[in-house]
Protein backbone atom coordinates (compact mmCIF):
# COMPACT_ATOMS: atom_id res chain seq x y z
CA UNK A 1 0.00 0.00 0.00
CA UNK A 2 1.34 3.50 -1.21
CA UNK A 3 1.60 5.65 1.89
CA UNK A 4 -0.08 9.17 1.70
CA UNK A 5 3.82 10.56 2.35
CA UNK A 6 4.92 9.12 -0.91
CA UNK A 7 1.95 10.12 -2.42
CA UNK A 8 2.57 13.83 -1.28
CA UNK A 9 5.99 13.63 -2.65
CA UNK A 10 4.89 12.44 -6.10
CA UNK A 11 2.12 15.19 -6.26
CA UNK A 12 4.51 17.61 -5.00
CA UNK A 13 6.80 17.45 -7.35
CA UNK A 14 4.24 17.50 -10.11
CA UNK A 15 3.22 21.05 -8.37
CA UNK A 16 7.11 22.30 -8.08
CA UNK A 17 8.11 21.37 -11.59
CA UNK A 18 4.86 22.43 -13.61
CA UNK A 19 5.00 25.98 -11.29
CA UNK A 20 8.46 26.38 -11.42
CA UNK A 21 8.44 25.66 -15.85
CA UNK A 22 4.93 28.52 -14.97
CA UNK A 23 7.32 30.51 -13.22
CA UNK A 24 10.09 30.74 -16.06
CA UNK A 25 7.05 31.46 -18.35
CA UNK A 26 5.65 34.47 -16.28
CA UNK A 27 9.58 35.84 -15.93
CA UNK A 28 10.13 36.12 -19.89
CA UNK A 29 6.00 37.36 -19.77
CA UNK A 30 7.58 40.68 -17.32
CA UNK A 31 10.63 40.80 -19.70
CA UNK A 32 8.18 40.93 -22.86
CA UNK A 33 10.26 38.11 -24.79
CA UNK A 34 8.88 35.37 -26.82
CA UNK A 35 5.51 36.19 -25.76
CA UNK A 36 3.19 33.74 -27.64
CA UNK A 37 5.15 30.88 -26.51
CA UNK A 38 5.49 32.19 -22.63
CA UNK A 39 2.20 32.88 -22.61
CA UNK A 40 1.14 29.83 -23.49
CA UNK A 41 3.89 27.65 -21.25
CA UNK A 42 3.43 29.57 -18.28
CA UNK A 43 -0.73 29.65 -18.12
CA UNK A 44 -0.70 26.00 -19.02
CA UNK A 45 1.92 24.83 -16.04
CA UNK A 46 0.23 27.00 -13.88
CA UNK A 47 -3.23 24.90 -15.21
CA UNK A 48 -1.38 21.63 -14.42
CA UNK A 49 0.55 22.94 -11.34
CA UNK A 50 -3.26 23.99 -9.41
CA UNK A 51 -4.64 20.56 -10.83
CA UNK A 52 -2.17 18.67 -8.37
CA UNK A 53 -2.12 21.21 -5.91
CA UNK A 54 -5.16 20.35 -4.33
CA UNK A 55 -4.37 16.81 -4.14
CA UNK A 56 -0.65 17.51 -2.60
CA UNK A 57 -2.42 19.58 0.47
CA UNK A 58 -4.45 16.86 1.03
CA UNK A 59 -1.92 13.88 1.18
CA UNK A 60 0.59 16.00 2.53
CA UNK A 61 -2.37 16.75 6.13
CA UNK A 62 -2.15 12.67 5.65
CA UNK A 63 0.97 11.90 5.68
CA UNK A 64 1.41 13.89 8.76
CA UNK A 65 2.03 11.95 11.75
CA UNK A 66 0.59 13.74 14.20
CA UNK A 67 -3.07 14.71 14.25
CA UNK A 68 -2.72 17.79 15.12
CA UNK A 69 -0.19 20.32 13.27
CA UNK A 70 2.02 20.82 15.64
CA UNK A 71 4.67 22.27 13.97
CA UNK A 72 5.07 26.23 12.66
CA UNK A 73 6.81 25.14 9.43
CA UNK A 74 3.20 22.98 8.50
CA UNK A 75 1.12 25.96 9.66
CA UNK A 76 3.18 28.13 6.88
CA UNK A 77 3.37 25.50 4.41
CA UNK A 78 -0.78 25.33 4.89
CA UNK A 79 -1.00 28.93 4.75
CA UNK A 80 1.38 29.49 1.86
CA UNK A 81 0.02 26.96 -0.29
CA UNK A 82 -3.95 28.29 0.25
CA UNK A 83 -2.40 31.88 -0.47
CA UNK A 84 -0.53 30.28 -3.61
CA UNK A 85 -3.62 28.63 -4.81
CA UNK A 86 -5.71 31.79 -4.76
CA UNK A 87 -3.60 33.53 -6.58
CA UNK A 88 -3.00 31.47 -9.22
CA UNK A 89 -6.54 30.74 -9.66
CA UNK A 90 -7.25 34.83 -10.06
CA UNK A 91 -4.48 34.71 -12.50
CA UNK A 92 -5.69 31.77 -14.91
CA UNK A 93 -9.22 33.20 -14.39
CA UNK A 94 -7.94 36.82 -15.80
CA UNK A 95 -6.21 35.40 -18.42
CA UNK A 96 -9.66 33.31 -19.45
CA UNK A 97 -11.71 35.69 -19.47
CA UNK A 98 -9.01 37.79 -21.24
CA UNK A 99 -9.50 35.37 -24.23
CA UNK A 100 -5.59 36.28 -25.13
CA UNK A 101 -2.37 37.05 -23.48
CA UNK A 102 -2.45 39.87 -21.05
CA UNK A 103 0.12 42.93 -21.51
CA UNK A 104 1.72 44.94 -18.67
CA UNK A 105 3.84 43.95 -15.82
CA UNK A 106 1.50 43.45 -13.46
CA UNK A 107 -0.45 39.94 -14.96
CA UNK A 108 3.25 38.05 -14.80
CA UNK A 109 4.33 39.65 -11.71
CA UNK A 110 1.00 38.04 -9.90
CA UNK A 111 2.08 34.72 -11.77
CA UNK A 112 5.48 35.24 -10.43
CA UNK A 113 4.83 35.72 -7.11
CA UNK A 114 2.04 32.57 -7.20
CA UNK A 115 5.47 30.56 -8.20
CA UNK A 116 7.70 31.58 -5.95
CA UNK A 117 5.53 31.27 -3.11
CA UNK A 118 5.10 27.45 -4.23
CA UNK A 119 8.65 27.18 -4.35
CA UNK A 120 9.09 28.67 -0.80
CA UNK A 121 6.32 25.99 0.55
CA UNK A 122 8.03 23.36 -1.21
CA UNK A 123 11.62 24.62 0.34
CA UNK A 124 9.83 24.74 4.05
CA UNK A 125 9.02 20.63 3.43
CA UNK A 126 12.18 20.12 3.00
CA UNK A 127 13.09 21.86 6.07
CA UNK A 128 10.61 20.05 7.45
CA UNK A 129 11.34 16.53 6.31
CA UNK A 130 15.37 17.42 5.98
CA UNK A 131 16.35 20.14 8.35
CA UNK A 132 17.63 21.95 6.07
CA UNK A 133 17.08 23.88 2.94
CA UNK A 134 18.38 26.78 0.58
CA UNK A 135 16.17 29.05 2.45
CA UNK A 136 17.73 28.30 5.48
CA UNK A 137 17.79 32.58 6.13
CA UNK A 138 14.12 32.15 6.80
CA UNK A 139 12.33 32.75 10.35
CA UNK A 140 11.00 29.23 11.50
CA UNK A 141 9.62 29.76 14.36
CA UNK A 142 6.51 32.92 13.05
CA UNK A 143 3.40 31.88 12.07
CA UNK A 144 0.53 34.39 12.26
CA UNK A 145 -2.57 33.21 12.93
CA UNK A 146 -5.46 35.36 12.93
CA UNK A 147 -8.51 34.62 14.86
CA UNK A 148 -11.31 33.67 13.43
CA UNK A 149 -13.55 36.97 13.84
CA UNK A 150 -10.42 38.94 11.36
CA UNK A 151 -10.39 35.31 8.85
CA UNK A 152 -14.45 35.15 8.44
CA UNK A 153 -13.96 39.73 8.03
CA UNK A 154 -11.26 38.44 5.05
CA UNK A 155 -13.02 35.65 3.63
CA UNK A 156 -15.98 37.63 3.72
CA UNK A 157 -13.65 40.37 1.88
CA UNK A 158 -12.37 37.76 -1.11
CA UNK A 159 -16.08 36.29 -1.72
CA UNK A 160 -17.31 40.04 -2.12
CA UNK A 161 -14.47 40.69 -4.46
CA UNK A 162 -14.86 37.62 -6.23
CA UNK A 163 -18.98 37.99 -6.88
CA UNK A 164 -18.27 41.63 -7.77
CA UNK A 165 -15.70 40.77 -10.64
CA UNK A 166 -17.66 38.12 -11.88
CA UNK A 167 -20.68 40.50 -12.09
CA UNK A 168 -19.06 43.02 -14.25
CA UNK A 169 -17.62 40.48 -16.33
CA UNK A 170 -21.24 39.42 -16.99
CA UNK A 171 -21.65 42.92 -18.26
CA UNK A 172 -19.03 42.92 -20.28
CA UNK B 1 15.83 39.68 -39.12
CA UNK B 2 16.13 36.04 -38.77
CA UNK B 3 19.70 36.16 -38.25
CA UNK B 4 19.06 38.84 -35.20
CA UNK B 5 16.13 36.46 -34.28
CA UNK B 6 18.84 33.53 -34.05
CA UNK B 7 21.57 36.00 -32.09
CA UNK B 8 18.57 36.87 -29.86
CA UNK B 9 18.04 32.92 -28.79
CA UNK B 10 21.10 31.70 -28.60
CA UNK B 11 21.99 34.64 -26.11
CA UNK B 12 18.84 33.95 -24.03
CA UNK B 13 19.86 29.93 -24.16
CA UNK B 14 23.27 30.73 -23.03
CA UNK B 15 21.66 32.76 -20.11
CA UNK B 16 19.77 30.08 -19.03
CA UNK B 17 22.43 27.59 -18.97
CA UNK B 18 24.57 29.48 -17.32
CA UNK B 19 22.07 30.32 -14.90
CA UNK B 20 21.17 26.97 -14.73
CA UNK B 21 25.41 25.70 -14.05
CA UNK B 22 25.52 28.16 -11.08
CA UNK B 23 22.85 27.01 -9.32
CA UNK B 24 24.02 22.99 -10.10
CA UNK B 25 27.37 24.55 -8.72
CA UNK B 26 26.76 26.32 -6.05
CA UNK B 27 24.17 23.11 -4.11
CA UNK B 28 26.68 21.29 -2.20
CA UNK B 29 26.55 17.53 -1.81
CA UNK B 30 25.06 16.30 1.45
CA UNK B 31 23.47 13.11 3.20
CA UNK B 32 19.97 12.63 2.33
CA UNK B 33 18.09 13.35 5.54
CA UNK B 34 20.83 15.35 7.64
CA UNK B 35 17.75 16.09 9.67
CA UNK B 36 16.66 12.81 10.45
CA UNK B 37 13.25 10.38 9.39
CA UNK B 38 11.29 11.11 12.51
CA UNK B 39 10.11 8.11 15.18
CA UNK B 40 8.04 5.28 13.42
CA UNK B 41 7.52 2.31 12.93
CA UNK B 42 10.42 0.97 10.92
CA UNK B 43 12.22 -1.79 9.41
CA UNK B 44 15.76 -2.03 9.23
CA UNK B 45 17.57 0.48 7.93
CA UNK B 46 13.95 1.68 6.17
CA UNK B 47 13.55 -1.40 4.77
CA UNK B 48 16.45 -0.59 2.58
CA UNK B 49 14.71 1.57 0.68
CA UNK B 50 17.09 4.24 0.85
CA UNK B 51 20.19 2.76 1.13
CA UNK B 52 20.00 -0.70 -0.67
CA UNK B 53 23.15 0.35 -3.17
CA UNK B 54 26.44 -1.10 -0.85
CA UNK B 55 28.35 2.22 -2.58
CA UNK B 56 25.81 4.09 -0.42
CA UNK B 57 26.36 2.31 2.71
CA UNK B 58 29.38 2.42 5.45
CA UNK B 59 29.72 0.19 8.87
CA UNK B 60 30.03 2.24 11.99
CA UNK B 61 32.50 2.28 14.45
CA UNK B 62 30.16 2.20 17.37
CA UNK B 63 29.71 -0.61 19.55
CA UNK B 64 26.15 -1.47 20.16
CA UNK B 65 24.56 -4.02 22.45
CA UNK B 66 21.29 -4.79 23.73
CA UNK B 67 20.30 -5.98 27.31
CA UNK B 68 18.53 -8.84 28.53
CA UNK B 69 14.33 -7.67 29.19
CA UNK B 70 13.98 -7.37 33.02
CA UNK B 71 11.65 -9.51 33.28
CA UNK B 72 10.75 -12.58 30.94
CA UNK B 73 7.30 -13.06 31.96
CA UNK B 74 4.63 -13.90 28.83
CA UNK B 75 2.29 -10.94 28.75
CA UNK B 76 3.63 -8.81 31.17
CA UNK B 77 5.62 -5.22 31.22
CA UNK B 78 9.17 -5.61 31.02
CA UNK B 79 12.13 -3.27 30.05
CA UNK B 80 14.84 -3.65 26.99
CA UNK B 81 17.70 -1.04 26.69
CA UNK B 82 20.07 -0.31 23.72
CA UNK B 83 23.19 0.79 24.89
CA UNK B 84 25.66 2.82 22.03
CA UNK B 85 29.23 3.33 23.01
CA UNK B 86 32.12 4.72 21.18
CA UNK B 87 29.94 6.86 18.89
CA UNK B 88 32.29 8.18 16.33
CA UNK B 89 32.25 11.69 15.02
CA UNK B 90 29.67 13.21 13.51
CA UNK B 91 27.85 16.27 12.33
CA UNK B 92 24.93 16.41 13.40
CA UNK B 93 25.62 13.57 16.54
CA UNK B 94 21.63 12.22 15.64
CA UNK B 95 21.29 8.61 15.65
CA UNK B 96 18.74 6.50 14.63
CA UNK B 97 18.08 2.93 16.72
CA UNK B 98 15.69 0.41 15.55
CA UNK B 99 14.75 -2.31 18.04
CA UNK B 100 14.12 -5.46 16.02
CA UNK B 101 13.67 -9.21 16.07
CA UNK B 102 15.69 -10.24 13.16
CA UNK B 103 18.29 -8.33 10.54
CA UNK B 104 16.08 -9.58 7.40
CA UNK B 105 14.79 -5.92 6.76
CA UNK B 106 10.99 -6.89 6.61
CA UNK B 107 9.07 -8.64 8.87
CA UNK B 108 11.37 -7.64 11.49
CA UNK B 109 9.62 -5.29 14.02
CA UNK B 110 8.83 -6.45 17.63
CA UNK B 111 4.99 -6.56 16.65
CA UNK B 112 5.77 -9.50 14.28
CA UNK B 113 6.31 -11.08 17.53
CA UNK B 114 3.83 -9.97 19.61
CA UNK B 115 5.64 -7.71 21.46
CA UNK B 116 3.66 -4.30 22.43
CA UNK B 117 5.71 -1.24 22.73
CA UNK B 118 4.54 0.54 25.53
CA UNK B 119 6.53 3.10 25.51
CA UNK B 120 9.96 4.01 23.54
CA UNK B 121 13.02 6.28 24.71
CA UNK B 122 10.95 9.58 23.38
CA UNK B 123 7.52 8.75 24.72
CA UNK B 124 5.96 7.30 21.70
CA UNK B 125 4.98 3.81 21.12
CA UNK B 126 7.49 2.76 18.27
CA UNK B 127 10.24 0.26 17.37
CA UNK B 128 12.57 2.96 16.02
CA UNK B 129 13.60 6.75 17.64
CA UNK B 130 15.90 9.11 16.66
CA UNK B 131 18.07 10.99 19.38
CA UNK B 132 21.01 13.05 19.48
CA UNK B 133 24.51 12.26 21.10
CA UNK B 134 25.28 14.86 23.58
CA UNK B 135 28.03 16.89 22.80
CA UNK B 136 31.58 15.86 24.53
CA UNK B 137 30.12 12.20 25.00
CA UNK B 138 30.49 9.30 22.80
CA UNK B 139 27.78 6.96 24.40
CA UNK B 140 23.84 6.79 24.75
CA UNK B 141 21.36 4.23 26.47
CA UNK B 142 17.99 4.39 25.36
CA UNK B 143 15.19 2.15 26.65
CA UNK B 144 11.72 0.47 25.64
CA UNK B 145 8.93 -0.69 27.69
CA UNK B 146 7.47 -3.28 26.18
CA UNK B 147 4.70 -5.88 26.89
CA UNK B 148 6.13 -9.53 26.41
CA UNK B 149 4.12 -12.03 23.97
CA UNK B 150 1.57 -13.36 25.32
CA UNK B 151 3.08 -16.61 24.54
CA UNK B 152 5.66 -18.56 26.33
CA UNK B 153 8.70 -19.49 24.11
CA UNK B 154 12.07 -18.50 22.01
CA UNK B 155 12.46 -15.01 21.18
CA UNK B 156 15.04 -13.05 19.78
CA UNK B 157 15.85 -9.28 19.77
CA UNK B 158 18.06 -7.03 18.63
CA UNK B 159 19.14 -3.50 17.81
CA UNK B 160 20.36 -1.54 14.43
CA UNK B 161 21.35 1.86 14.67
CA UNK B 162 22.48 4.42 11.58
CA UNK B 163 23.78 8.01 11.36
CA UNK B 164 25.44 10.37 9.72
CA UNK B 165 29.41 11.04 9.54
CA UNK B 166 30.93 14.44 9.04
CA UNK B 167 30.72 16.42 5.84
CA UNK B 168 29.61 14.12 3.13
CA UNK B 169 29.28 11.21 4.35
CA UNK B 170 27.27 8.44 3.35
CA UNK B 171 24.77 6.60 5.55
CA UNK B 172 26.65 4.58 8.73
CA UNK B 173 24.91 1.82 9.74
CA UNK B 174 25.70 -0.45 12.63
CA UNK B 175 23.81 -3.92 14.35
CA UNK B 176 23.87 -5.33 17.72
CA UNK B 177 24.45 -9.30 18.37
CA UNK B 178 21.04 -10.85 18.54
CA UNK B 179 20.22 -11.92 21.99
CA UNK B 180 17.83 -14.81 22.52
CA UNK B 181 15.21 -14.80 25.60
CA UNK B 182 12.88 -17.45 26.59
CA UNK B 183 9.34 -16.19 27.46
CA UNK B 184 7.45 -18.24 30.12
CA UNK B 185 4.00 -18.23 31.45
CA UNK B 186 3.78 -16.70 34.75
CA UNK B 187 2.78 -18.84 37.70
CA UNK B 188 -1.02 -18.08 38.53
CA UNK B 189 -0.30 -16.45 42.09
CA UNK B 190 2.62 -14.19 40.97
CA UNK B 191 1.93 -10.36 42.43
CA UNK B 192 1.84 -8.28 38.60
CA UNK B 193 0.56 -5.71 37.49
CA UNK B 194 -3.00 -5.91 35.49
CA UNK B 195 -2.98 -6.85 32.06
CA UNK B 196 -4.92 -3.38 31.53
CA UNK B 197 -2.28 -1.38 33.25
CA UNK B 198 -0.25 1.17 30.89
CA UNK B 199 3.07 3.20 32.83
CA UNK B 200 2.27 7.07 31.49
CA UNK B 201 5.91 7.79 29.51
CA UNK B 202 5.57 11.54 29.14
CA UNK B 203 3.84 14.50 31.38
CA UNK B 204 4.27 18.13 31.04
CA UNK B 205 6.24 20.26 33.05
CA UNK B 206 5.08 22.10 36.51
CA UNK B 207 2.41 19.05 36.66
CA UNK B 208 2.52 16.48 39.13
CA UNK B 209 1.38 12.89 38.23
CA UNK B 210 -0.66 10.73 39.90
CA UNK B 211 -0.32 6.74 39.14
CA UNK B 212 -3.28 4.43 40.29
CA UNK B 213 -0.90 1.20 40.57
CA UNK B 214 -3.41 -1.69 38.70
CA UNK B 215 -2.57 -4.75 40.16
CA UNK B 216 -3.23 -8.55 40.47
CA UNK B 217 -2.82 -10.69 43.26
CA UNK B 218 -1.08 -7.85 44.96
CA UNK B 219 -1.61 -7.21 48.95
CA UNK B 220 1.28 -4.76 49.23
CA UNK B 221 3.55 -2.41 47.04
CA UNK B 222 6.38 -0.32 47.35
CA UNK B 223 7.22 2.63 44.94
CA UNK B 224 10.63 3.71 44.26
CA UNK B 225 11.38 6.94 41.94
CA UNK B 226 15.04 8.20 40.58
CA UNK B 227 16.73 10.55 38.27
CA UNK B 228 18.54 8.32 36.01
CA UNK B 229 21.60 7.45 37.54
CA UNK B 230 20.88 8.24 41.06
CA UNK B 231 19.98 7.07 44.65
CA UNK B 232 16.13 6.18 44.49
CA UNK B 233 13.24 7.24 47.13
CA UNK B 234 10.10 5.41 47.98
CA UNK B 235 7.40 7.10 47.57
CA UNK B 236 4.13 7.66 49.04
CA UNK B 237 1.38 5.36 48.44
CA UNK B 238 -1.93 6.98 49.45
CA UNK B 239 -5.57 4.92 48.36
CA UNK B 240 -3.74 3.50 46.25
CA UNK B 241 -2.26 6.21 44.14
CA UNK B 242 0.89 7.60 44.48
CA UNK B 243 2.48 10.65 43.20
CA UNK B 244 5.37 11.68 40.87
CA UNK B 245 6.32 15.19 42.19
CA UNK B 246 6.76 18.05 38.83
CA UNK B 247 9.38 18.41 36.60
CA UNK B 248 11.06 21.59 36.07
CA UNK B 249 13.00 21.02 33.26
CA UNK B 250 12.93 18.82 30.39
CA UNK B 251 14.04 15.26 31.86
CA UNK B 252 12.98 12.47 33.03
CA UNK B 253 12.62 10.28 35.84
CA UNK B 254 11.92 6.74 36.31
CA UNK B 255 9.94 4.67 38.74
CA UNK B 256 8.88 0.98 39.84
CA UNK B 257 7.16 -0.87 42.36
CA UNK B 258 8.22 -3.71 44.19
CA UNK B 259 4.62 -6.25 44.56
CA UNK B 260 3.87 -8.40 47.23
CA UNK B 261 1.44 -11.25 47.43
CA UNK B 262 1.14 -14.69 47.82
CA UNK B 263 3.47 -15.80 45.71
CA UNK B 264 7.17 -14.56 45.14
CA UNK B 265 8.00 -10.56 46.16
CA UNK B 266 8.07 -8.97 42.13
CA UNK B 267 9.94 -6.03 41.06
CA UNK B 268 8.95 -4.46 37.99
CA UNK B 269 11.50 -2.61 35.43
CA UNK B 270 12.40 0.82 36.25
CA UNK B 271 9.31 2.94 34.27
CA UNK B 272 10.67 5.81 32.44
CA UNK B 273 8.10 9.23 32.78
CA UNK B 274 9.47 11.94 30.29
CA UNK B 275 8.79 15.17 30.84
CA UNK B 276 8.30 17.59 27.93
CA UNK B 277 7.63 21.45 27.35
CA UNK B 278 4.18 21.79 26.27
CA UNK B 279 5.15 21.98 22.37
CA UNK B 280 2.97 24.59 19.93
CA UNK B 281 -0.43 23.51 18.35
CA UNK B 282 -2.10 25.34 15.74
CA UNK B 283 -6.16 25.58 16.69
CA UNK B 284 -6.99 23.51 13.50
CA UNK B 285 -10.53 25.89 12.98
CA UNK B 286 -8.81 29.29 12.82
CA UNK B 287 -5.70 27.87 10.86
CA UNK B 288 -7.63 26.39 8.08
CA UNK B 289 -10.18 28.99 8.19
CA UNK B 290 -7.62 31.43 7.41
CA UNK B 291 -6.00 29.15 4.90
CA UNK B 292 -9.66 29.63 2.79
CA UNK B 293 -9.94 33.15 3.89
CA UNK B 294 -6.52 33.88 1.76
CA UNK B 295 -7.42 31.60 -0.66
CA UNK B 296 -10.81 33.57 -1.47
CA UNK B 297 -8.83 36.77 -0.67
CA UNK B 298 -5.94 36.39 -3.26
CA UNK B 299 -8.34 35.31 -5.89
CA UNK B 300 -10.66 38.08 -5.46
CA UNK B 301 -7.64 40.75 -5.15
CA UNK B 302 -6.84 39.61 -8.63
CA UNK B 303 -9.72 39.75 -10.23
CA UNK B 304 -10.14 43.09 -9.06
CA UNK B 305 -6.78 44.42 -9.85
CA UNK B 306 -7.39 43.04 -13.10
CA UNK B 307 -10.60 44.88 -13.60
CA UNK B 308 -9.58 48.07 -12.37
CA UNK B 309 -6.45 48.17 -15.22
CA UNK B 310 -8.39 46.31 -18.00
CA UNK B 311 -10.28 49.83 -18.44
CA UNK B 312 -7.12 51.73 -18.91
CA UNK B 313 -5.64 49.34 -21.19
CA UNK B 314 -5.85 48.18 -25.07
CA UNK B 315 -3.71 44.94 -26.01
CA UNK B 316 -2.73 44.60 -29.17
CA UNK B 317 -0.55 41.77 -29.17
CA UNK B 318 -2.59 39.66 -30.51
CA UNK B 319 -3.31 41.75 -33.33
CA UNK B 320 0.69 42.44 -33.57
CA UNK B 321 1.45 38.69 -33.30
CA UNK B 322 -1.02 37.05 -35.35
CA UNK B 323 -3.03 39.05 -38.32
CA UNK B 324 -6.12 38.39 -37.13
CA UNK B 325 -8.82 40.34 -38.18
CA UNK B 326 -11.27 40.40 -34.95
CA UNK B 327 -9.39 41.96 -33.21
CA UNK B 328 -10.63 41.75 -30.07
CA UNK B 329 -11.16 45.16 -27.52
CA UNK B 330 -10.67 43.06 -24.78
CA UNK B 331 -7.19 42.68 -24.88
CA UNK B 332 -5.41 45.32 -23.09
CA UNK B 333 -1.86 46.91 -23.12
CA UNK B 334 -0.72 50.31 -21.35
CA UNK B 335 -1.35 52.92 -23.29
CA UNK B 336 1.75 54.95 -23.98
CA UNK B 337 1.04 58.62 -25.21
CA UNK B 338 2.73 58.61 -28.63
CA UNK B 339 4.74 61.94 -29.78
CA UNK B 340 1.89 63.39 -28.58
CA UNK B 341 2.03 67.18 -28.48
CA UNK B 342 1.25 68.56 -24.99
CA UNK B 343 0.45 71.92 -24.53
CA UNK B 344 -0.21 73.37 -20.57
CA UNK B 345 -3.57 73.32 -19.55
CA UNK B 346 -4.35 71.86 -23.12
CA UNK B 347 -5.85 68.51 -24.03
CA UNK B 348 -3.41 65.43 -25.46
CA UNK B 349 -3.43 65.79 -28.92
CA UNK B 350 -1.61 62.71 -30.74
CA UNK B 351 0.02 63.45 -34.11
CA UNK B 352 -1.39 60.78 -36.50
CA UNK B 353 1.74 59.26 -38.41
CA UNK B 354 0.91 58.91 -41.92
CA UNK B 355 -0.66 55.47 -43.11
CA UNK B 356 2.00 53.59 -45.19
CA UNK B 357 1.44 52.73 -48.93
CA UNK B 358 -0.05 49.12 -48.72
CA UNK B 359 -2.43 50.34 -45.81
CA UNK B 360 -2.93 50.05 -42.33
CA UNK B 361 -2.00 46.79 -40.95
CA UNK B 362 -4.43 44.05 -40.98
CA UNK B 363 -7.02 44.16 -38.48
CA UNK B 364 -6.20 47.38 -37.58
CA UNK B 365 -8.47 50.49 -37.28
CA UNK B 366 -7.72 54.02 -37.79
CA UNK B 367 -8.12 54.86 -34.14
CA UNK B 368 -5.23 52.53 -33.24
CA UNK B 369 -3.29 53.71 -35.76
CA UNK B 370 -3.08 56.81 -34.38
CA UNK B 371 -1.87 55.68 -31.26
CA UNK B 372 0.25 53.05 -32.04
CA UNK B 373 0.93 53.78 -35.54
CA UNK B 374 4.42 55.49 -35.19
CA UNK B 375 5.42 52.10 -32.98
CA UNK B 376 4.45 50.07 -35.50
CA UNK B 377 6.63 52.09 -38.48
CA UNK B 378 9.31 51.86 -35.95
CA UNK B 379 9.15 47.96 -35.77
CA UNK B 380 8.18 47.56 -32.80
CA UNK B 381 5.13 45.35 -33.51
CA UNK B 382 6.93 43.49 -36.06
Amino acid sequence: MISAGTLHVITTEMVVGMFALAGMGYLLLLLDKKREIADMVAHCAMLGGLTFLPLAIIFGIYANPAEQISNKLLANKVLLSYSALGLSVGVLVNRWRNKGPISGRLHPSIGMVACGMILLVASLGGMYARGESLLFFLPKDIVLIFPVWASAILLLMGLTMISKSAIEHRRG
Amino acid sequence: MQHLLSAEVIELRIRVIAILAILILSASMTSARPGGEGDDIRSMQCGGSCHSDPALNASSAAMISIEQPSSKWAGLLTTVTVNITDFPESETRLVGVFLLINDQGAKDTPQHDGWVIVADPNGGTVNYIETRVANGETSVSVTWTLKAPPVAGNYDLFASIHHGGVGNSVSIHGNSQMISLAIVEPPEDLPRLASTFIPPSTRSLNQETVIILETEDVTDYVVEMRVPGAQSITLEIVDGTFTIPPAINPGSIEWRATLSGVGPDQQTPWFILIAKEEGWQADQIELYLQAFALLFLMTGLVLVSSRKSRGEKIDLVGVMGLPQPDFNPMMTMEIQPQASLVVENQPVIPITPSVPPEGLPIGWTMEQWQHYGERYLRGEFR
